[in-house]
């Protein structure tokens, strides 16, 4: 073996001696044992000497080497005895991991285990070792070796001279005395005395491109390029650089331009403080040119500003054009560097563009996304105060959108602000109006606007599913509802009109000058409140409660709704928000509540639930956030307390003398909830179910007992010892039962010998016929299910929904990746895999050798999906979900692809490729076989005469083509999977080292 | 029936105003200290025939080449060192956890290996190479019939080992479990009753379970467990919601023995000797201390950090279970910054009643009343992450209080208790 290759051996084996260390060193540590003989130590294997007793000090044998001391050295033998590295040391350390600390006089250094060379000379006082380097000390000053980098032994090491060292992306920056710093790539200096270390916003790593700083200058740096004189790209001649990194894709055989720009700033704005900024002196303006990846100038033109256009075309999702601001005016540069100069200036985006303000001077236009006018006005505003965004933030009264977590709408139809238009009439005054952006319309009159405030007081957010729209000009109350030409003054609703919760809705109507009243009605779902003329037509909906007060309408947030037990107030307080035990679900819903003219409380959910306004107090369960306690006064003045469900509008009527709380995963069961009371005079616990039915067993202490060979469930005697007659809920008849780890469910098995589960009252949630099962998954909401075998095939049983999967395959599991669960089942039978949506459709039968699949965000209908792949031999068949799509598309239709890239699938004919596009399984393209091309960051894949090779940004082919077919890696271009005759091979793309399936 | 009511008591971490603070030399008058190196949350400290044994660190825990690494035996009196065992070999020899018995000290090394020397000669008896670091206090127990204390002990990795006590040869290892972070030090108890001793103690994630450099965010395999000490076999084990670095605690609730366990990410949950669990609340995460309960019936936890508000606490008072009720109620005394070290339970005032006392690592030693009310925070010179040892360690009936610090000493302090100490020492 040659060194080179005998070191990256001793690299590898590093990488796996983690999992294979841990296996290995027991047979190597008690094949051989230690043994003294006078003061001398030796070896035996099997309880027969087979290393003399020679040395004065010995360790185990590790990684096949024990280290030993003689005449007052260290060095290392084998296990034949024979000396592997010669005592030649002050001291050494057992191998770990293929490497040794050894020691000369006090000075430390590192050994490989192979040859005994030295990783790090002894030459340090101290060494430290951390996850990926060692750091060396010569007294107080640093050095640095990147233990990736031992395979360069000994230029690798930075000497130890530094103060400190910061190590980002395995660039090391070394601090000097004179608080310079020095860079380091691969243990070889690169730059000298820059103005400060390299940090994590400094680097781009795809890229390799990173920025430095220079007498404070800063520059971009190509790591890429041996020789310095080429890896300036852009020299250290400006105050800041912004990097702007763009995905690149194809769009119609076009590929996009933009990879990397560079926005040079001429000035550093970043650090002023505006408010300590003194006015007198000018603001200095920020001056940016644009660079391409390789330090070419885009445009010498200076610009003030530089922003994105998002979702530049609706088919690519992380499509961008530029668009620069100078001297007032725009300038939009798209993708292939066209420039485009706008006639506007002072564009206010929209989030997804799809509308703008600007200012033309004495006008301002509305415009649409292709800068097309809508509307123009001599002013127009952005409404502030309810130009919120579905996605959970609000606009600013420059346009800027900010994000928010306190948002958190789920309505689809409003996503866009309101504006306020404005008009000079006679004698110059201002007139206002309402701007709809959604129907592109005036929806309200024009006001003069004197002291008066045009305020929007609802909105179809506020309405949730609703469309009912309502604004106020000062005590003038009007509304609004899509479909109407026009908002129109309150006539017959001559006040207020509350937000809808589900179903409902309420109107509050005068009664007459002074006087108000509040109704209740509910409509039926998903119909269209029916409008006549200027008023709601009540035929169409039912009254609820005909008089009630509103008190306070919000969201729960986690804890929200409380009850101040010194006032009896009720209380809602959104930003009491706890962390959520975490195998609680959160609940978090919109909700209303409501009082009548008895001072009695209920609520509306938005989720349909009423509780009727009939309770002295409620308030929500500090533990289980979807459980309202109600609270109603016994004859005596005693607290009575219920409760409801607000996922299920279970209600159950205050009964019990104590708060109802629930006992630990009960809430998962909704037919076997129970509430617990505390009954001083029996000195006991009382247990009630939905009904309001007593039990005196606790379920959690119901345990299975043996009776005459059967088992059965009884209660433990704990509590229950003032019991002359112990509880035993179910009788003695089953072979076997066992706990699960939820409270009151028991694994039972029947006389056939067959498994299922009850609950401790004795009812069957699993039928007895299961070999076995294991608890699978739990999704209190919508799932509890249970892994089934029969006769040594596995399925799946829901306890809500039943048996989901027959028991028909070798292996199931769930197949979930990171945070996101798409609730998909991976099916095994022979070693092949399969494909099972979450109610058991079968989407891929279990006939391939692998399933793989991969995210990605669209943006276009802000959607997670995830691509399903199933391999069989080189060909692939995707299937695609998306969680806002409906979930099992035909998969009769699904198609073999040769190979797939990002959301493409491209099948091979004779002379081309059909290009599908994967979400809708379309055909996209076809492309003559020698014109495929895929880009990654650095490299593409290529094709010539037919077969599949690489090349570098520089056009050199780097992978020659001779592969049948070729994809990157994972999505990293520096990687690229070949096959050739059916092999499949991992190529590094940059120097065409290749590895087989099994090497990799 | 008096139904069981604990309450509970948090040592909430908030900036402490630094000017007001007396010194603990102030109340308690220094009698010595002596430089051993840094020690950590899994240090302990062992009185055995009047002379204190600790294992150190070292100057710089990360340190190959650490003359102050390995084990000290420290005369009890005067603070002198009368014994440094030190590893003959380079490499990581920090040591965390010791154990004595029969004659003999035994504890672990960051260097893979695990020792046992004659207290008497100083001479090493035995070593036993572990695959990974030996992080956690080792038990001692008679686990054969040789009638000599066999030793017990976690691994970092997925390793729990039992050793003959007179050769150092394997007796059984445990690798169901694994304990990736290696952290717990186990309890000692004879769970299944059948005359020997088994272990109680933590793990993070299954042993080859499918972890990104040991590092989780969810349950993924992380168990409290009972290894039977005859046989290496696991007796139960009960899932916990992150890895744990804490150490089990044993608390003996009139009849009923139970065992408290606290995870990393703040799950504190109580089991009974056959593993059922009980108990489960939440707390706050970043625990790195272990918790314990007051005569009185006290759940004490001190927690690590204080990036999480204090008011998630209240919901816990949860119903789920008839351990902690309704009743319950939280109680706060802010210490510090950063608290790591287990606090300890006893009468350091000469009150007649136990207080809590503990030390935080930036440099408070914090003491208040069992039910949570601060008494005062004292400035000592550094802080400190290993638990306080609290007894009598000189014999003159008064109780000592020992710090070992992150600045690497060891100092101790004079009482002017009687009392004997509740709790007063870790592992």
């Amino acid at each position: 073996m040659n060194k080179k290759t005998s070191i990256l051996f001793l690299f590898l084996l590093s990488i796996v001696s983690q999992k294979l260390f841990s296996q290995d060193y027991i047979t190597q540590n008690f094949r051989f044992k230690t043994f003294k003989e006078g003061e001398k130590w030796g070896f035996k294997k099997d309880d027969k000497i087979v290393i003399p007793a020679s040395f004065d000090y010995v360790t185990d044998f590790s990684e096949n080497l024990a280290l030993v001391k003689t005449n007052g050295k260290w060095g290392y033998i084998d296990t034949l005895g024979n000396w592997h590295i010669q005592a030649m040391y002050d001291k050494g350390q057992p191998m770990q991991e293929g490497r040794a600390f050894v020691q000369k006089g006090n000075l430390i250094g590192l050994i490989e285990a192979q040859y005994g060379n030295f990783l790090l000379e002894p030459i340090y006082t101290n060494i430290k070792e951390d996850y990926n380097a060692y750091y060396v000390y010569d007294g107080k000053k640093m050095g640095y070796l990147n233990k990736e980098n031992l395979l360069d032994i000994h230029d690798a090491v930075i000497p130890a001279k530094y103060d400190s060292i910061v190590n980002q992306y395995g660039l090391i920056s070394g601090r000097n005395e004179d608080k310079t710093w020095d860079i380091y790539q691969n243990g070889k200096l690169i730059i000298e005395k820059a103005s400060k270390h390299i940090d994590y916003n400094d680097y781009d790593y795809a890229s390799k491109l990173v920025k430095i700083k220079i007498d404070d200058k800063t520059g971009v740096y190509n790591l890429g390029f041996e020789n310095p004189d080429q890896a300036w790209v852009v020299k250290p001649a400006y105050e800041w650089i912004e990097f702007l990194a763009f995905p690149t894709y194809t769009l119609k055989g076009q590929s996009s331009e933009f990879n990397m720009i560079f926005a040079l700033h001429e000035n550093d704005l970043r650090d002023i403080n505006m408010e300590v900024w003194n006015y007198d002196e000018p603001l200095p303006i920020d001056l940016i040119v644009l660079a391409k990846a390789d330090g070419s100038l885009i445009s010498k033109e200076k610009f003030n500003a530089v922003s994105l256009l998002y979702d530049l075309y609706s088919e690519i999702p992380n499509s961008f054009a530029i668009q620069m601001y100078r001297d007032s005016k725009l300038v939009n540069i798209y993708p292939d560097f066209k420039v485009e100069k706008l006639k506007y200036s002072n564009l206010i985006s929209h989030y997804y563009n799809k509308w703008f303000i600007a200012d033309g001077g004495n006008v301002k236009y509305i415009l649409d996304a292709d800068y097309n006018v809508l509307d123009s006005f001599p002013d127009v505003r952005i409404y502030q105060e309810f130009s919120y965004y579905p996605e959970g933030g609000y606009y600013d009264e420059n346009g800027e959108f900010y994000y928010t977590d306190d948002i958190s709408q789920t309505a689809t139809d409003v996503n866009e602000p309101f504006l306020i238009a404005i008009r000079y009439g006679d004698n110059q005054v201002e007139e206002k109006a309402i701007y709809q952006l959604e129907e592109r319309k005036i929806i309200s009159p024009w006001l003069a606007d004197g002291n008066n405030e045009l305020k929007i007081e609802r909105t179809p957010i506020d309405f949730y599913s609703t469309t009912l729209y309502k604004y106020s000009l000062g005590d003038t109350l009007g509304y609004y509802v899509k479909g109407m030409d026009k908002g129109t003054r309150m006539t017959f609703f001559n006040d207020y009109i509350l937000p809808s919760m589900g179903s409902f809705f309420a109107l509050r109507t005068r009664t007459n000058d002074s006087e108000f009243k509040t109704s209740l009605f509910q409509y039926e779902k998903n119909k269209d409140i029916s409008l006549n003329g200027k008023t709601v037509d009540l035929s169409k909906v039912k009254l609820i409660s005909d008089e009630f007060e509103i008190i306070n309408s919000s969201e729960i947030f986690n804890y929200g709704l409380k009850r101040d037990f010194d006032t009896h107030e009720i209380v809602i307080d959104p930003e009491t928000g706890g962390e959520m035990y975490e195998s609680i679900p959160a609940f978090k819903e919109y909700f209303l509540i409501l009082k009548d003219k008895q001072n009695k409380y209920g609520l509306i959910s938005a989720l349909n639930v009423y509780v009727a306004p009939k309770y002295d107090t409620l308030y929500q369960n500090s533990t289980y956030p979807n459980f309202v306690s109600l609270v109603n006064k016994d004859s005596s003045g005693y607290e009575l307390f219920g409760n409801v469900n607000l996922y299920h509008g279970e209600i159950i009527e205050p009964f019990s003398s104590q708060e109802i709380s629930f006992l630990d995963f009960t809430y998962l069961f909704r037919p076997y909830y129970y509430s617990l009371e505390f009954n001083e005079n029996e000195n006991a616990y009382n247990y009630f179910n939905l009904k309001g039915e007593k039990f005196y067993n606790n379920p959690e202490f119901v345990f299975p007992k043996k009776v005459k060979k059967k088992y059965g469930l009884y209660a433990f005697p704990f509590e229950y010892k003032q019991f002359n007659n112990p509880f035993c809920q179910v009788e003695a008849k089953y072979r076997n039962l066992e706990h699960t780890n939820y409270t009151g469910i028991f694994k039972a098995q029947g006389k056939n010998k067959k498994w299922g589960l009850i609950n401790f009252l004795g009812d069957t949630l699993i039928p007895l016929k299961y070999s076995k099962f294991e608890i699978f998954e739990v999704d209190p909401e919508n799932n509890f299910s249970f892994y089934t075998f029969q006769k040594n095939k596995v399925g799946v049983y829901d306890i809500y929904k039943g048996e989901i999967l027959p028991c028909k395959f070798d292996n199931i599991s769930t197949y979930s990746s990171g945070d996101y669960f798409s609730g998909m089942y991976l099916t095994e039978n022979d070693k092949k895999f399969g494909l099972l949506s979450p109610t058991g459709i079968e989407i891929l039968p279990p006939v391939y050798d692998e399933i793989t699949s991969h995210f990605s965000f669209n943006g276009e209908n802000d959607a997670t999906e995830e691509f399903f792949v199933g391999h069989k031999g080189s060909k692939k068949v995707v299937y695609y979900f998306n969680q806002n799509t409906e979930l099992i598309s035909d998969v009769s239709k699904l198609k073999e692809y040769d190979f797939i890239n990002d959301h493409f699938g491209y099948i091979r004919t004779s002379s081309s490729f059909d290009v599908y596009y994967l979400p809708t399984n379309t055909l996209q393209e076809t492309i003559p076989l020698d014109e495929l091309q895929l880009n990654g960051n650095q490299y593409s894949i290529i094709i010539q005469n037919g077969k599949f090779g690489a090349k570098d940004a520089s056009g050199n082919i780097t992978v020659p083509c001779e592969y049948d077919f070729a994809t990157f890696f994972e999505g990293r271009d520096e990687v690229m999977i070949g096959y050739q005759n059916g092999v499949k091979y991992y190529i590094y793309v940059e120097n065409n080292e290749r590895f087989t399936e099994q090497q990799w | 029936m008096v139904r069981n009511k604990l309450i509970i008591g948090i040592l909430a971490l908030v900036s402490v105003n630094t000017i007001a603070q007396r010194e603990l030399k102030s109340i308690f008058p220094q009698k010595w200290n002596v430089k051993i190196g840094v020690s950590t949350y899994r240090t302990n400290m062992v009185l055995h025939d009047g002379k204190i044994f600790i294992g150190s660190n070292g100057e710089d825990r990360n340190f190959k080449n650490d003359a102050l690494d390995g084990v000290y035996e420290i005369d009890a009196k005067t603070g002198k060192i009368l014994h440094h065992y030190e590893i003959p070999f380079s490499g990581d020899n920090d040591v965390n956890g010791v154990a004595i018995g029969d004659g003999k000290l035994f504890f672990g090394t960051d260097n893979y290996y695990f020792f046992c020397f004659d207290i008497k000669s100083k001479q090493e008896l035995w070593k036993f190479h572990t695959p990974y670091d030996v992080e956690s206090c080792p038990q001692l127990a008679y686990l054969n019939d040789d009638k000599s204390l066999d030793v017990a002990f976690n691994v970092e990795g997925n390793n729990f080992y039992a050793l003959n006590g007179v050769t150092g040869e394997l007796l059984w290892e445990s690798k169901e479990i694994s304990s990736n972070s290696g952290n717990a030090s186990p309890l000692k108890y004879d769970i299944n009753s059948d005359g020997v001793m088994d272990f109680i103690t933590s793990g993070r994630g299954e042993s080859m379970s499918d972890e990104i450099d040991g590092y989780k965010m969810d349950h993924y395999g992380d168990y409290n467990f009972a290894i039977d000490g005859k046989t290496g076999k696991v007796l139960w084990k009960s899932p916990t919601g992150s890895g744990v670095h804490s150490s089990p605690f044993l608390y003996q609730n009139g009849a009923k023995t139970q065992f408290l366990f606290l995870s990393s990410y703040g799950e504190l949950s109580a089991v009974d000797k056959k593993g059922n669990l009980f108990c489960r609340i939440f707390v706050s995460s970043d625990n790195f201390s272990s918790p314990s309960v007051t005569k009185d019936k006290h759940l004490v936890i001190g927690r690590g950090s204080q990036e999480f508000d204090d008011k998630q606490f209240y919901y816990d008072t949860t119903a789920k279970y008839n351990y902690i009720k309704n009743e319950s109620k939280f109680v706060t005394h802010e210490v510090g910054e950063r608290l790591s070290a287990t606090t300890m339970i006893a009468d350091v005032l000469a009150k007649n009643s136990d207080q809590l006392i503990g030390v935080t690592e930036d440099g408070f030693v914090f003491i208040s009343k069992t039910t949570g009310e601060k008494i005062e925070n004292f400035k000592i010179p550094a802080g400190a992450e290993a638990s306080l040892f609290i007894e009598d360690i000189d014999g003159d009936k008064f109780l000592e209080i020992l710090i070992a610090d992150l600045a690497g000493n060891l100092t101790c302090y004079k009482t002017k208790s009687k009392a004997k100490a509740t709790y007063g020492k870790f592992r």
